[in-house]
């Protein structure tokens, strides 16, 4: 409830409001804790057996800004007075206690702060790395320990009190401020930093656990102190060997817990610890104060760096195991991706491929008249020859050497068919590319061959202007030969609508500067009116009803696979041509 | 009169094909005479020759259709037999209407070809014929004076002499004497034959079948 009072006071964030709430709550609660020291305390004027109320000062002041300091200051002086007043001392010495207390609280606080060069109290105070736990121990607990008890000692001397020696009260005076000190402030900074939710967060097995250590423990040291104080009253000597056996029994348990629940519910755990310990020793009326002082202290002390350690290193290494994790997942997604790439990329050539032949199919397709008519040569001659043969053979001297000679020409007309066909085969073949060494004459001289036929049908003059030297290039002979089908035919098409006359087609090859081959198809069409003209390569562009729009993407797209380039451009009169350029292949002789 | 023998022409650009169609023709009794170019063709053509040709409608200088027009507008007409191997129906009706005599798809039947050929060589003879007639008779037309001739358009309209005579404002005498002139001079023999001689000049065409070769 402390702290949500306090955070509340944050959150509204007002000059006003900022200070008061922390500082009523502080003066209440330092007033408790002095009323609740009183009540432990074997004697009214003896230090108190476990000085709560520094502590609790000591930590309101480490969690708020040190702006509020002041109005914590001035609350807990109200709540000094009012309790040293209603007991009725005097007044200078009704301010020592409060003098000794803030001082002491103050001294730590500002310490520990500096040492920690003063980061958020909230944020970073929670007393769960080691480094806050040591620098905590050594300001708090020690210096200020240390400056508080000397400061009594002095104040003592000045006011001249009666009782024991300084040199006598102040190792008292530590161990009642600095046991209250470990046992109280790290709980209250863990609290404040919000740490109870994460104990709230866990599965009821661990609850069930850390009740079950709770339940232990508490019954534990109740018990050994209660057991203890009776002993003590008979003889005092057997309680050290009982305190080491306690110490002994309860150590593991709370190493469990710093192992299992963290620092702050180890803290939590020795507070409770204490608290059994002390209401043990208040029943069993035992005057061990020294000795259960500094049983706390021996419980609190190795526990707090060690639990802090402990979470330090598991921190890290969760912290090492994340690191992991995400390297790990990002490692196992970028090998997805890197997988994922890879199966688009053979998709994508397999999609490439399956559509390569499909537009041969097409080209081929419009070509299909001339194929029939290349394949209707030989048969048209075999058929001719054999009903001559039979003529002949029907006549009362038949001439035989004729006979075998139409034979022979049977054969190899056969032979030209088949010819045919396997050229044909070759063109629809689906097959892989295969790069070898290619005349471009010679495949320029088979595309027009195998065109001719539909371009005479059509009506179109065929100029074919060859290179007198050899055009040596590299590459897959059905791939190259589809482009130059797939031109030929659109330059064809092109000039459909010209009069007979203007339809002219021109092929021609040519090396280039550094061996590069070049072969032009030029036709007297009308041009191309796409703008800019480079479209006509993309996909699904086409001019034409039943086109696919794919022959001239894929023609670049094969041209630029062989290392070369396909250039389109309008003819300064009439129509336009294509450019197919490509590099010299590796057998290519300089001219 | 010697008739010379009909000639086959037959022009296509494959070697293989022109050989194979040469000896089938050749072994089926026709002479032959092959090109493999248009040009080369029309070089060797001799209109006077009766016979026909034998077309392959792709050919590499020049289409078989252009090759049909080259003739006619040469005036050296000939029964053409178009083959082609890829031909579609607007080549064909082309070629039809141009007067093609047939138009056979390649690989054809030797039979259907030589059957094309027979009827080619028929036709041919059969207008040669024709054509001869009508020459010979517009030959003895020529020949008449112009009376003679107005005489005749007169007869041939079925007038009688004695109309004709009042008509050209002659004596009906006179008329006997043109149209016995006229008569002779187309080696008529009867009034009927002289209609029909000059019917079949008017209108370009010879009527009868077995007038056909009659001619000297």
């Amino acid at each position: 409830m402390t702290s949500n009072t306090m955070r509340d006071g944050h959150v509204l964030n007002k000059p006003m409001m900022d200070g008061v709430l922390p500082a009523l709550v502080t003066g209440a609660a330092y007033f408790l804790g002095v009323e609740t020291g009183l009540a432990l305390s074997p004697t009214a004027q003896a230090q108190p057996l476990i000085a709560l109320a520094p502590a609790i000062l000591l930590g309101c002041l480490l969690l708020q800004p040190r702006r509020n300091w002041c109005q914590l200051m001035v609350a807990a002086l109200a709540a000094q007075l009012l309790v040293q007043l209603r007991a009725g001392l005097p007044m200078p010495a009704a301010l020592v206690p409060f003098i000794v207390n803030g001082g002491e609280a103050l001294a730590g606080a500002a310490c520990l702060r500096w040492l920690l060069q003063g980061r958020a109290p909230a944020a970073g105070l929670h007393l769960g790395a080691l480094r806050q736990v040591l620098a905590f121990l050594f300001c708090c607990v020690g210096l200020a320990g240390v400056a508080g008890a000397l400061l009594e000692a002095v104040l003592a001397g000045v006011l001249a009190r009666g009782g024991a020696p300084w040199w006598q009260t102040w190792p008292a005076h530590l161990l009642s401020h600095g046991a209250a000190t470990l046992l109280l402030v790290p709980v209250l900074a863990g609290w404040h930093a919000g740490l109870l939710a994460t104990l709230r967060a866990q599965p009821w097995t661990r609850d069930l656990e850390a009740g079950l250590l709770l339940l232990i423990l508490a019954v534990l040291n109740g018990a050994a102190w209660l057991g203890a104080g009776a002993d003590n009253a008979g003889e005092g000597r057997a309680l050290p060997s009982v305190l080491a056996l306690l110490l002994a029994a309860s150590m593991p348990l709370l190493f469990w817990s710093a192992l299992r629940f963290g620092p702050w519910f180890t803290s939590c755990t020795v507070l409770l610890c204490a608290a059994a310990a002390l209401a043990g020793a208040m029943h069993g009326e035992g005057g061990a104060a020294g000795w259960l002082q500094l049983y706390l202290g021996a419980l609190a002390l190795p526990l707090l760096p060690l639990a802090a350690a402990l979470h330090e290193r598991r921190a890290a290494h969760q912290a090492l195991q994340r690191i992991d994790a995400r390297v790990e997942s990002e490692i196992a997604g970028r090998r997805r991706a890197v997988e994922a790439v890879r199966l688009c990329h053979a998709e994508g050539r397999r999609q490439r491929a399956q559509l390569n032949h499909l537009t041969r199919a097409c080209a081929l397709g419009e070509l299909s008249g001339a194929f029939a008519h290349e394949l209707n040569q030989p048969l048209a001659a075999i058929l001719a020859n054999a009903r001559a043969a039979r003529r002949l053979l029907g006549r009362a001297e038949p001439d035989l050497a004729q006979i075998r000679e139409i034979l022979d020409d049977i054969v190899s007309e056969d032979q030209r068919a088949g010819d045919v066909i396997q050229r044909l085969r070759a063109l629809f073949s689906n097959g892989e590319p295969a790069s070898q060494a290619l005349d471009l004459n010679q495949l320029v001289r088979e595309a027009v061959e195998l065109t001719r036929a539909s371009l005479c049908q059509q009506r179109i003059a065929l100029t074919l202007e060859l290179s007198p030297l050899p055009c040596r290039i590299e590459g897959d002979r059905v791939q190259l030969q589809q482009v130059l089908l797939n031109l030929i035919v659109n330059a064809a098409e092109a000039m459909r609508a010209c009069p007979v006359a203007a339809r002219v087609l021109r092929v021609a090859t040519g090396g280039l500067e550094g061996g590069a081959a070049v072969v032009t198809i030029s036709d007297n069409g009308s041009g191309i009116a796409t703008r800019p003209i480079a479209r006509i390569f993309e996909p699904f562009f086409t001019t034409k009803a039943h086109g696919l729009g794919f022959g001239l993407s894929i023609s670049r797209a094969i041209v630029t696979q062989h290392g070369g380039r396909l250039e389109a451009e309008n003819n300064p009169e009439r129509g336009s041509s294509f450019r197919i350029i490509l590099p010299p292949g590796a057998a290519h002789e300089r001219p | 009169m010697n008739v010379p023998e009909p000639v086959v022409y037959l022009v296509d650009d494959d070697p293989g094909v022109l050989k194979a169609v040469t000896r089938l023709l050749q072994a089926e009794g026709f002479p032959v005479q092959a090109f493999s170019t248009a040009a080369g063709f029309l070089r060797a053509h001799d209109p006077a020759l009766p016979g026909c040709a034998v077309v392959d409608l792709r050919l590499p200088d020049m289409d078989g259709l252009d090759l049909q027009q080259a003739l006619l507008g040469a005036g050296e007409e000939r029964a053409i037999v178009f083959v082609s191997g890829h031909a579609g129906v607007e080549q064909g009706v082309r070629a039809m209407k141009a007067g093609a005599v047939d138009f056979l798809t390649k690989p054809c039947d030797g039979a259907a070809l030589v059957g094309a050929v027979r009827h080619a060589l028929a036709r041919d003879a059969r207008e040669r014929g024709a054509r001869r007639e009508l020459r010979r008779i517009r030959g003895h037309l020529d020949s008449l004076t112009r009376r003679e001739h107005e005489v005749l358009q007169h007869v041939v309209a079925g007038r009688l002499n004695k109309q004709i005579a009042f008509d050209l404002g002659i004596a009906e005498k006179t008329i006997k004497v043109h149209r016995a002139r006229a008569m002779e001079k187309m080696c008529a023999g009867s009034l009927a034959q002289l209609v029909r001689e000059v019917l079949e000049v008017e209108s370009g065409a010879v009527f009868e079948d077995e007038r056909v070769g009659k001619g000297h």
